[in-house]
């Protein structure tokens, strides 16, 4: 049962929290190409890189009592220790120069000049769109897995430990139970579910797209504005065609429509439609930047740390857009005439990103350990 | 396995793209933003990892599916990485706002959507999104044989249909099936066994076999078994379906039955103002209520 006292819970840790360890990594990416700090903050950029900041949090701690078969509520109370001293820190890092992002923030939006009529339907849609899966059902058999386990978590207090079935208890992980020992996303909805008090079930159809529909159009803001800085209108454009594209991309079950219309919940789909579009626009800044910036490649780690959770398929293609963001980091003056951007700098930054890929090989070794 | 390969590369992108035309749309705007986008460090960044990422998955994942191992279920969400509808967007805008006047932009943002529609694929519709029943977004009539069953007995062990066997564990962890779909062993019905795939075979069709059935569920101590009025028929006479319950227009299976209705003589149908139902007290299950279009009937040991 959803009470007011839950969605509170929710709504502090989905948006406040993520918005606050958000605001720390946006400072990395509120600096000039070259380098002056903007001192400004894109609150979209907080919420999408706070919440991948959460989730880094959550694999950073459950892994390894998962692999230890440990109790589920060892999981849940390290990570709110956790979640608590991140936070904590986030704010205090945050702290100089928040007046002056926040002021300057107000400014822009003030100033700002854009075509209300096109944000307007791009709004309308998106809320169309979360209303749509939010007060819906649609039903996936893949939930048998995931929210069976979320919910074997809650009410057993265990982790894959027990058939998803029978209920038989094992004492080695099997099958595909190995996946999650990686990748313990659902364990992330268990301890979301049992701080809120909302049954995983419900927290998973009902309240996730409420949070991740438009956490999905922030991302796609995120990467619009870094495109087309210099204009609003072109970015309410860009969304409104993003927009339509997804409506209608429904061509297979892997397409962006129909994974984020009908699965969003699930972790692959966070990884296809938030993660890695954050991780590209993460490299992206790293790519285009001279010099290495270690705050980007930060969040580069948080990024790989974040997508090991949400599946092994979704490290894998981490650290396949990394390596391709390494050699095209070193090959860039093949194409670009930049006197700015030396061998050094290619070669360091190329290594830098390689170096932060470290968690997703590390998460797929584990995988591959299991004997997936 | 060079023949192989090929067709690897070839058909890499068949599951994925579905007709093609979205994947179309996004090499065209792949184009558009080689021609028209001028901030050279940005458009690197996309075209150089569009290319990469295209060789990538139409060259190296073939070679790994023919060469190293099977790795059919990865090499189809690769394509994720593409970020085609992103990459897209960003085309086509950056083309609409190559043009020079206002009343040209509104035109041609027009003929894209368009060229979308016409392009994708639309299926928001009542068949992909029923109208939410409870806030767990499961079907209520399994919400109800949950709580039916969980105020009778603790971890009561169920046989139902395959087509319904998955909220029942979304529901209530304490709450067994006889069988389902198995995560621990490949995703195949568990458990491996030749009895349970036959069972699960048999609770599809039109008219199971319910002396094999109920013979396996005595086996396994089933508590509860549940039928589907829409398309079970177990006794020759009387219709069940009396609130003309819809038939699931998803299922593809085939629901040939082996025997026939008149093969279970001792079956009648119980006339009830809300729902008739089937007399099994021959094979000793008492009738434990219906739910929506479902009928929950007990074992009695």
């Amino acid at each position: 049962m959803i009470t007011s006292i839950s969605i509170i819970k929710l709504i502090f840790l989905m948006v406040i929290i993520p918005f606050v360890l958000g605001f720390f990594l946006d400072g990395f990416f509120s600096k000039s190409e070259s380098g002056e700090i903007s001192e400004k903050f894109m609150i979209s950029r907080c919420f999408v890189l706070g919440f991948c900041a959460e989730i880094a949090v959550f694999q950073l701690v459950a892994v390894p009592f998962i692999v230890k078969r440990a109790a589920f509520h060892n999981v849940k109370y390290t990570f709110v220790i956790a979640l608590a001293i991140v936070t904590i820190l986030s704010v205090l890092f945050s702290v100089k120069g928040i007046k002056k992002r926040v002021i300057n923030k107000i400014n822009e939006i003030n100033k700002m000049n854009t075509n209300v009529f096109i944000w307007g339907i791009v709004i309308l849609l998106i809320v169309f769109e979360t209303q749509l899966l939010a007060l819906n059902m649609h039903m996936d058999t893949d939930d048998a897995r995931f929210i069976a386990e979320a919910l074997e978590a809650c009410e057993k207090d265990t982790m894959l430990q027990l058939n998803c079935i029978t209920g038989e208890h094992y004492d080695t992980f099997i099958g595909e139970l190995r996946k999650e020992v990686a990748a313990p996303y659902p364990f992330f909805i268990a301890t979301i579910s049992s701080l809120t008090n909302i049954h995983p079930a419900t927290l998973a159809h009902t309240c996730f797209p409420v949070f991740l529909i438009p956490l999905f159009y922030m991302c796609m803001y995120m990467l619009g504005r870094f495109y087309f800085s210099d204009s609003t209108n072109r970015v309410a454009l860009y969304m409104l065609i993003l927009n339509v594209i997804v409506l209608f991309s429904f061509e297979s079950r892997f397409s962006w429509g129909y994974t984020l219309l009908t699965i969003i919940w699930q972790g692959r789909s966070i990884a296809c439609l938030i993660l890695l579009p954050a991780l590209f626009y993460v490299l992206s800044n790293i790519c285009i930047h001279d010099k290495i910036n270690i705050g980007m490649c930060f969040s580069e780690l948080v990024l790989m740390f974040a997508c090991a959770n949400l599946s092994g398929m979704a490290a894998m293609m981490a650290a396949a857009v990394s390596g391709i963001f390494c050699v095209s980091a070193i090959v860039r003056n093949l194409f670009i005439k930049d006197k700015g951007y030396t061998v050094i700098n290619a070669i360091l930054k190329s290594v830098a990103m390689l170096i932060c890929t470290i968690p997703a090989y590390v998460y797929i070794s584990l995988l591959f350990l299991m004997g997936m | 396995m060079i023949k192989d390969y090929i067709r690897e590369m070839m058909h890499a992108g068949d599951v994925y793209k579905g007709s093609g035309m979205m994947l179309t749309l996004y090499f065209i705007a792949l184009i558009m933003i080689f021609l028209y986008m001028k901030d050279e460090k940005r458009k690197y960044v996309i075209i150089f990892t569009a290319l990469s990422s295209l060789l990538v998955i139409y060259t190296v994942l073939p070679a790994i599916q023919v060469f190293v191992r099977n790795i059919e279920a990865v090499s189809t969400r690769f394509f994720w990485i593409l970020f085609t509808p992103f990459v897209t967007a960003i085309g086509l805008t950056i083309f609409v706002y190559s043009l020079n006047t206002n009343k040209k932009r509104v035109i041609v943002t027009l003929c894209l959507f368009i060229i979308v529609f016409l392009s994708g694929s639309f299926q928001l519709s009542k068949a992909m999104f029923k109208k939410a029943e409870n806030e767990f977004r499961l079907p209520q009539s399994c919400v109800d044989i949950v709580e039916t069953v969980l105020a009778e007995r603790e971890n009561p062990l169920l046989c139902v249909p395959y087509t319904i066997a998955h909220p029942f564990r979304q529901i209530s962890s304490d709450v067994y099936l006889l069988y389902g779909e198995d995560a621990t062993n490949g995703r195949i019905i568990f458990p491996k066994d030749k009895d349970f795939y036959t069972m699960c075979d048999e609770m599809e069709r039109y008219t199971p076999d319910l002396d094999f059935i109920f013979e396996r569920c005595r086996d396994y101590h089933v508590d509860y078994i549940v039928f589907d009025v829409t398309y079970h028929k177990l006794c020759k006479d009387g219709n069940v379906n009396v609130n003309n319950y819809p038939k699931d227009p998803n299922y593809v299976g085939d629901r040939t039955s082996n025997v026939k209705p008149d093969d279970f003589n001792n079956i009648t149908v119980i006339e009830d103002d809300n729902q008739p139902y089937w007399d099994l007290s021959y094979y000793n299950l008492s009738y434990a209520g219906a739910y929506g279009q479902y009928l929950l009937y007990r074992f009695e040991y």
